[in-house]
This record gives C-alpha cells, sequence and structure tokens, in this order.
C-alpha cells in the first residue's frame, strides 16, 4: 500500500536531510505549540464532556444502590419493601442505570473529548452534542422512574420504552454522533489513529443495533433472536469498542510511547469490525431458532479469540517492562486493568459459547458473573481511569487527595474480584446441580446462597468505592481554580528555551 | 407489539443486518486502504503523543530505557503534578 | 485541511520519527508469528464445527411458524406404556404432583394427602367421580380438614388414562386396593354425563354411609 497523498507530500524532504542531533533540535520543536493547541482542544470539548461525566456519576451512584437493593433481596426477599422497590423492578433500574446511564454517558464523555484531541481540532457544534448528552441524560432519568413504577417494555435491555425513551436516545446520541463526524471532516491530521476508527465506528454501529433491537415488528421467537442480537453487540460493538479505543489512547500517552505494533491494532479492528455482528445467538443456544443460525454464532464467537488476542498482545506488550508505572499513574493502574479485563472476560464469553459449557451455565449466575467482568472489570475500570485522565486536563486543576483515589481503587477492584469469584463458582455448582435430575431444584437455589451473600458484600465494596469516587470529583469540581492556571504552560517554555541556548 | 398475521423471521431480519454490517465494514475498508489509512504505519502510531509525552522524564523507567529516552527526545523535562492522570 | 497545514503536519510527525535511533522497532512490531498460527488453527476449526453442528441449510427453518406442522415419524412417539400403574405413575407427575406432592402427602389445609386414606382406597366410584369432576369446599381426610379446589380431569384424560391414575393411586406406597378399570371410569363417565360442577364432600360421604 503506497500510503496515498499525505505520503507523497512529507517523505522526500524528510529522508533527504539528516536527522538533525537531538540537542539542536530540542529548541526548535514546537512543544508550545502542541500545547496550545492541546489547551484550546480541550477548552472546545470542555462543556459536552462535563456534562456527560457529571450526569453519568449520578447515574452511576443510582445504579449501585439499585444494584445492592436487587442484590440483597436475593438472599433476603423479605426484605422486597413496596411494590416500586421489589426486585424484578430495581434490578431492571440497576441495568439501565449502569448501562445507558453511568456506562453510555461517560463513554460519549470520553468520546467528545478524546476524538478533538486525536484530529487535532477543535470539537465542532460542541453545542449540538451539549444539547444530545442532556436529551439522553433526562430520557434516561425519566425511563428509571418509569421502569421503577412498573412499565418497562418487558425485553432484557430494552426496557426502555420505545417513544418516551429509545426515540430521544437515538436522537441524542445521534446529536453527539453527528457533532464528532463533523470535526472527524474537519480534522487536521491525514490519519485517523485506531481510536478514532474505534471511536467512531461504534458511534455507527450502536444506533443501528438500538433501531434494530427495538423495531416493533418481532413476536415470538424473533423477539428473542434480535433482542439477543442487540444485547450482544451492545456490549461488543458499543462499550467494547468505545472503551478498547480508548485504551489505545491512554496507554502509549502514559507511558510516552507507541503501542507495541500497530499493525496488529488494525489487525484487531478490522476483524471485529467485519464479523462481530454473528455473535449474539449463542445467548439463545438450545432455544428455538435454526440450528445453523446458532451454530453460525458459536464459530464466529470462537474466531473472536483473534481480535481479542490482537488487542491483548498489543496492549500488554506495550506496558510489558514498566509496569512500574502502575503505581505512578492511577489512570494506567485502572486502564491496565480494565484492558487485562478485556481478555478475560472475551476468553470467558469465547468458552461460554460453546455448547458442552453452555448446558451448564445458562440460566445461572455465572452469566451475571459473566456480565460483570464484562461491563464493569473492563468497561468501568477503563472508565474510571479515563474520568482520572481527562477531568483535570478538562478542568484545568488536579485531583486534591491520592489517597481517595487509591481508596477508590482498592475497593473497586477487591470488590469486583470478589463479585466474580463468589458468582462464577455459584453458578457453576447451580448448573451442575440443574442437570443432574436425582437433585431435586430447591437444592440449585440453595448451593448459591453463599454466592448471593457474598455479592452483597461485594456490591457494598463497589458502591462505597463509587461514592468515595464522586465525593472527589465533587472536591475537584469545588477546589478553586489554581492561581497558576495557565503556569504549566508558561513555566514551559523558559525550559525549552534553556535547552536551546 | 407485532402486526398481526404479519410474522417476519428472525433469521431473514439478522442475515439482512449482519450482511450489512459486513458490507459496511467492507466500504469504509476499501476507502481505508484507497485513502492510505492502511499504510505508514509508524507515523500512525505515534499520532497521538506529542513531544512532550516523548520527552518528559518517566520516573519508573529503568536506566537504560531512560537514557534512550534522552538520546531520542533530548533531555527530559521535568513531568507536572497530575501528568499521568490522578494524583500522585 | 490546506496543503500547508497537511505539509506541517507531515513535516513534524516525521522529525519526530526520524530522531528515534535507540528503539527503531517500537509502533512497527509485526504481528507474532503465533497469533498466525492461532487464526489458522481458528479458522480450521471453525470450518469443522460449522459443518459438524451446521444442522440443514433447510428452508423450513425460516417458516417454522408459517407452514402447517410437520408430522414427527411414528418411531420418535414412544407408544403409551402397557402397564396400567405406569401409565398412572407418569399421568400423575405430570398432572398431580405441583398439589399432592412428590410423596403424596399433600400440603396441609389445602391439598390433602393421597395415601393412607379411604377416600383413595375406599369406593372405587367416589375415586372416579373425584377425578371426572374434581372436588371443591371443606373435606376432611385422616382428621385434618382440608378447604381447596380439585379440577376435574373429564375433558383432558381418556377412560384408560383415568383408570391408571386411579390403579397407581390405590396401589401407591402403602395403599393396597384392587385396580380400577377402563370400563369402570367409562361407567362413571356415562352415569355422571349432567354433572359439570366439582363435587363437594357431603355429596359423596352420602351414598358412602349407605354404601355396600
Amino acid at each position: 500500500m503506497s500510503g496515498g497523498e499525505a505520503r507523497a507530500v512529507g517523505v522526500g524532504s524528510a529522508l533527504t536531510a539528516p536527522a538533525p542531533r537531538p540537542a539542536e533540535e530540542a529548541s526548535r520543536l514546537p512543544t508550545s505549540e502542541e500545547r496550545e493547541l492541546r489547551l484550546r482542544v480541550d477548552r472546545s470539548s470542555r462543556r459536552p464532556v462535563l456534562v456527560a461525566f457529571g450526569c453519568s456519576l449520578v447515574a452511576l451512584l443510582l445504579g449501585s444502590v439499585f444494584g445492592l437493593t436487587a442484590s440483597v433481596q436475593m438472599h433476603s426477599p423479605e426484605l422486597a419493601g413496596p411494590g416500586w422497590l421489589t426486585f424484578g423492578r430495581v434490578r431492571t433500574a440497576h441495568l439501565n442505570a449502569m448501562v445507558y446511564g453511568w456506562a453510555s454517558l461517560a463513554m460519549l464523555g470520553v468520546s467528545l473529548w478524546m476524538i478533538p484531541r486525536l484530529v487535532h481540532q477543535e470539537l465542532k457544534w460542541a453545542r449540538l452534542a451539549e444539547f444530545g448528552v442532556w436529551i439522553w441524560a433526562l430520557a434516561l432519568g425519566y425511563q428509571l422512574v418509569r421502569i421503577l413504577g412498573g412499565i418497562p417494555s418487558g425485553m432484557e435491555w430494552l426496557e426502555i420504552g420505545l417513544y418516551t425513551g429509545d426515540t430521544f436516545l437515538t436522537v441524542g446520541g445521534g446529536m453527539v454522533g453527528v457533532a464528532l463526524l463533523r470535526t472527524l471532516l474537519a480534522r487536521a491530521v491525514p490519519h485517523l489513529y485506531v481510536s478514532v476508527w474505534y471511536i467512531m465506528a461504534a458511534l455507527i454501529w450502536f444506533p443501528i443495533i438500538f433501531i434494530t433491537g427495538n423495531w416493533p415488528a418481532w413476536a415470538g421467537a424473533e423477539s428473542a433472536a434480535v433482542n439477543w442480537f442487540y444485547a450482544h453487540n451492545a456490549l461488543g460493538l458499543w462499550l467494547t469498542a468505545i472503551n478498547v479505543g480508548a485504551a489505545y489512547y491512554l496507554i502509549p500517552k502514559v507511558l510516552g510511547r507507541p503501542v507495541y505494533s500497530y499493525q496488529l491494532s488494525l489487525v484487531g479492528f478490522w476483524t471485529l469490525g467485519f464479523f462481530y455482528s454473528l455473535n449474539g445467538m449463542h445467548h439463545v443456544i438450545g432455544g428455538p431458532m435454526p440450528t445453523w443460525m446458532i451454530t453460525t454464532s458459536i464459530t464466529a464467537s470462537v474466531l473472536m479469540v483473534i481480535p481479542v488476542a490482537a488487542v491483548a498482545i498489543n496492549h500488554h506488550m506495550t506496558v510489558v517492562g514498566r509496569f512500574a508505572a502502575l503505581r505512578y499513574s492511577p489512570t494506567l493502574r485502572f486502564v491496565v486493568l480494565g484492558a487485562m479485563a478485556y481478555t478475560a472476560v472475551s476468553l470467558q464469553g469465547i468458552f461460554t459459547a460453546l455448547r458442552e459449557v453452555n448446558r451448564i451455565t445458562h440460566f445461572t449466575q455465572w452469566t451475571v458473573g459473566h456480565a460483570h467482568v464484562g461491563v464493569y472489570a473492563f468497561a468501568t475500570l477503563i472508565l474510571f481511569g479515563s474520568i482520572y485522565y481527562i477531568l483535570p486536563r478538562v478542568l484545568r486543576r488536579e485531583w486534591p487527595s491520592a489517597r481517595l483515589i487509591s481508596w477508590h481503587f482498592w475497593l473497586v477492584l477487591l470488590g469486583i474480584a470478589l463479585y466474580v469469584t463468589a458468582l462464577t463458582v455459584a453458578g457453576v455448582f447451580q448448573g451442575l446441580y440443574l442437570m443432574d435430575p436425582a437433585v431435586p431444584f430447591r437444592a440449585s437455589v440453595d448451593v448459591t446462597l453463599a454466592g448471593l451473600q457474598a455479592r452483597s458484600v461485594a456490591a457494598v465494596m463497589l458502591t462505597a468505592g463509587h461514592v468515595v469516587f464522586a465525593w472527589h470529583v465533587w472536591r475537584l469540581w469545588r477546589r478553586p481554580t489554581p492561581e497558576r492556571e495557565l503556569a504549566p504552560f508558561h513555566a514551559l517554555r523558559p525550559v525549552v528555551r534553556e535547552a536551546g541556548s | 407489539m407485532a402486526v398481526e398475521g404479519l410474522v417476519f423471521p428472525s433469521t431473514l431480519v439478522l442475515l439482512i443486518v449482519v450482511l450489512a454490517f459486513m458490507a459496511g465494514a467492507l466500504v469504509f475498508f476499501i476507502w481505508a486502504a484507497r485513502a492510505g489509512q492502511l499504510g505508514d504505519l509508524d507515523r500512525q502510531a505515534m499520532l497521538p503523543l506529542d513531544e512532550r509525552d516523548l520527552r518528559v522524564s518517566h520516573p519508573w523507567e529503568t536506566a537504560e530505557q531512560a537514557e534512550a529516552r534522552r538520546e531520542a527526545w533530548g533531555e527530559p523535562l521535568p513531568p507536572e503534578p497530575g501528568e499521568w492522570g490522578g494524583a500522585e | 485541511m490546506t496543503d500547508r497545514d497537511l505539509d506541517r503536519d507531515v513535516e513534524r510527525m516525521h522529525r519526530l520519527l526520524y530522531r528515534e535511533p535507540a528503539d527503531p522497532g517500537e509502533g512497527r512490531e509485526p504481528a507474532p508469528w503465533w497469533l498466525w498460527v492461532l487464526v489458522a488453527i481458528t479458522l480450521f476449526w471453525g470450518g469443522w464445527y460449522l459443518g459438524r453442528y451446521g444442522g440443514t441449510f433447510d428452508a423450513s427453518a425460516h417458516l417454522a411458524f408459517a407452514g402447517p406442522p410437520r408430522e414427527l415419524p411414528d418411531e420418535r412417539v414412544a407408544p403409551p406404556p402397557e402397564d396400567l400403574v405406569e401409565l398412572g405413575g407418569s399421568l400423575y407427575v405430570r398432572h398431580c404432583q405441583t398439589c399432592h406432592q412428590a410423596e403424596g402427602e399433600g400440603v396441609p389445609g389445602v391439598f390433602p394427602p393421597v395415601v393412607q386414606t379411604e377416600w383413595v382406597v375406599g369406593s372405587p366410584d367416589v375415586l372416579i367421580r373425584i377425578l371426572l369432576q374434581g372436588l371443591e369446599g371443606p373435606i376432611e381426610v385422616a382428621g385434618e380438614l382440608y378447604t381447596g379446589f380439585m379440577p376435574g380431569w373429564e375433558a383432558l384424560l381418556t377412560d384408560e388414562e383415568l383408570a391408571g391414575v386411579a390403579t397407581f393411586l390405590r396401589q401407591w406406597q402403602e395403599n393396597d386396593a384392587p385396580p380400577v378399570a377402563p370400563e369402570d371410569v367409562a361407567r362413571v363417565r356415562a352415569e355422571t354425563a349432567d354433572r359439570v360442577e366439582p363435587w363437594t364432600a357431603p355429596e359423596l360421604t352420602d351414598p358412602l354411609e349407605d354404601g355396600p
């Protein structure tokens, strides 16, 4: 591949010119120019990013309370409370608050910040994007009330009302997408970095699967098939794509070195883009669907080992030999753990998609544990890391407390480890008991009890971690802007000049 | 909410959507190849990194890594608070 | 994007690159060889799996809901058990166990037990009536009072099946009463053809007291 116009313009002169010696070069480097650009770009996306992160944090806290309530009710049903606090509604509210509130809004915030940075261009139509984020957040808030009031749509992951919610989410998300697309078209760099591919693709994929999933024409077994087509791709083409994209930006950025193999990152992106959408049907193994459809889906799921290995190798090899950096950078700590969880959840998912495994784990707590490795240990940890990196740059003041970050990190890390271990073990026993006709059904319920109780302990830890995080963000927000607001940029110049003189 | 009597096989729906996905990916892939997005990988890999990210001293690096960085990018700059995301 | 911007950008990026003698491999490592081996193995496995478990690409898969249901070949339908007790036992699990429980012990106050009770091992005509039209209201069984509702099965089960259930119950566990023949069920069904609503306990006990 010749590399097109961009290459043709620049390469010749650069190749013939002798490489300058570093010391001489330093004085002529446009370092301050780069910083001015970053400053300008970050300022352009400031408002929509702050709105998105703010709303996502409210959803995170609400979702944590819903999740904790639902978790406690699983092992102590006597604590059910009034109708709106019963398991069926609280659990549904938890899922929607976390997926569409916390994760999706935070992802919109990350996208709105990262795309302008990567295309070296201010965010275009920022007002439109901000308005879109508000529409998404307010529509979702209303939907959570509806769900607690007992009028969800009745399909997993699609509980939001069609005309009162889905429409607004589509329009709101679409406005963010359009603003980012406009920014992308105005880009000041010829190339699209792999994160841009992931994020922009996710912003195109999501409305397609969301509209397909919500289209009100499916019934019976079809609606199950379309339902899982949507729900699985919401994980793989929405949550995964944006968070992998964020990791591809943040890991090199913190370590100050490019990714191990850029070629591999493109292999990973394109195999995901081409084949991921086949995957959803492994959720209906054993259901009334044509065998070939489910088999195709299982095969595609196993083939996903290719993009997963590509991403895993790339992330690991970039960090390898520099793991000490995790001590210095909270962002990297969250992002690297999130990236490891991505590998783990993908391999676990591939394993679970096999018929032999699925007949044991289907309809057990294993699935709940697996979902949380994906949405929490992978997506949420990367989002935490991104917010730790992005918020100070957008607000231009530093996090007030390293202690609070440590508390947040260890609470959520130990919390999610306990959560996943408890439910995975409980799920395996539950599945084995369900398969054994000699064991009464009741025993398969009883055997999960310890796991469910441990899960509630984990839920308390995670909720506590989120409260610490939200409190820290609040303190950052309330913190007076330091006098040296512009100091880093001015302070730097003498250093550069000295190097040159 | 299905329309009475209008049953549409889910397999067909999903086949169409999945094929559309693949066709879309193919269109973008062809564009990417023609626009040179798949070449010049060295430059692309450096795209998110500013001069500062490469020059700033990274306290966790071993002596050799730091020396290699100094040789490539010049005398290291001192990191700012919160340089790598978070207070530490 | 103007040409000038592009030029400047390209130039800058290249300057960064060409001044990097220390670690020229960074960012341009090829994919490791074993990844391609993994790719080959996975693709091979995928082909095998599709062939092994792909099923047929029969159009009927798409039309499952539109066309008439396909007849299953006869050999796949298990013949009904010839033994009345075996037939009754399987029917009990399917239709009765939810209320009367796995060991026939019932649920206190609601669903009476079916073992060690005169209602089951006594007159076959009473048992058949209960099975045919059901039973409603208070009933005393083994000294305990039960108030519940049992639906009738006359519309759902054949004479032979009801005879099976009755025989199974009468010989289950400690119960040891003579079997009930399909003809008995047919006779009682004819006698009670006008009866629609469920029986009550007094209606069934009165003839019992005069009984044989």
